[in-house]
């Protein structure tokens, strides 16, 4: 597999095939980060379309300065989906979309709307932070990025970005932890990749 | 804030964050989309600066900071000469 240092320099000479391996590597989790910060699809692949837009237009201006690409095209859609909740204006009543929650059939449906309504409700905790703090929080848990990753992508050191994560899920839990399930109920929730 | 969930150990939030992990799930963008976009991403015109574009856009920057230079001295010598003309002004009237 080609590195991201190996492909940038040819797509940043007009390489296609350079590029949409990039875009390959990288769509589903630009994606992703999308979708949980925007709630629905349609808006997701909307914001999805105009990030790989700009950095196919912009790539010829991008230069390793210790930025990886995948922080490139994360600050990216960081700024389209700020914007997009700026013009739109429709941060706290962002309908959720039904393919977050069953889009997957269940032995167990009434487990499924359980877990629907469990997840429904910690996303309108989790829209309610800060931005950046809902940006932290999907990086860590959608991505799985690390500290450091999280870091380079937000702008601040891994400390900082240890101790913010600290205070969001104390934040979270004073806001969701009185009725935090039970153990039981997170041992019989399928993975759901 | 919740005075009950203060009072939750340090173990809650392990739990919690056990919690969070599971609950955020990774989503699967539409094949047809992906597909999609690939292609009309291959239409795209890239905005890659020429040295000829980056020379005009010097030239424009060099421009804009000599025209600050100049308004800012003209400013300058205009305040100095009416605090003359006004000093002038009032020993003539002694």
């Amino acid at each position: 597999m080609q590195l991201d240092e190996d492909l940038l320099p040819l797509a940043s000479q007009g390489d296609l095939d350079a590029f949409g391996l990039l875009y390959e590597r990288y769509v589903e989790r630009i994606f992703n980060y999308i979708f949980y910060r925007t709630g629905n699809t349609y808006d997701a692949e909307d914001l999805t379309e105009r990030v790989f837009m700009r950095a196919m237009r912009h790539i010829g201006n991008y230069h390793d300065r210790g930025l990886p690409f995948s922080a490139w095209l994360y600050r990216i859609a960081h700024n389209l989906v700020a914007n997009w909740h700026r013009d739109n204006n429709r941060r706290k009543e962002i309908p959720l979309d039904e393919s977050l929650f069953g889009d997957h059939q269940s032995e167990h449906p009434e487990l499924e709307l359980l877990r629907a309504e469990e997840r429904e409700r910690l996303l309108r905790v989790i829209r309610c932070l800060p931005d950046e703090r809902q940006q932290l929080l999907i990086l860590k848990f959608v991505e799985h990025l690390s500290n450091a990753e999280i870091g380079q992508i937000m702008g601040r050191t891994e400390g900082a970005v240890k101790s913010l994560y600290h205070r969001t899920l104390l934040v979270m839990r004073d806001e969701f932890g009185v009725n935090l399930p039970e153990e039981e109920d997170l041992e019989v929730q399928p993975n759901p990749e | 804030m919740n005075q009950a969930a203060k009072m939750l150990p340090d173990r809650d939030l392990m739990n919690f964050e056990t919690y969070l992990g599971r609950a955020f799930r990774p989503v699967k963008p539409r094949p047809e989309f992906i597909e999609g976009l690939r292609g009309r991403l291959e239409n795209v015109p890239r905005l890659e600066e020429s040295p000829a574009q980056a020379f005009r856009s010097l030239v424009f920057v060099l421009i804009g900071v000599m025209g600050s230079i100049v308004v800012l001295v003209a400013s300058i010598r205009a305040a100095l000469s009416l605090i003359e003309a006004y000093r002038v002004l009032r020993t003539k009237n002694y």
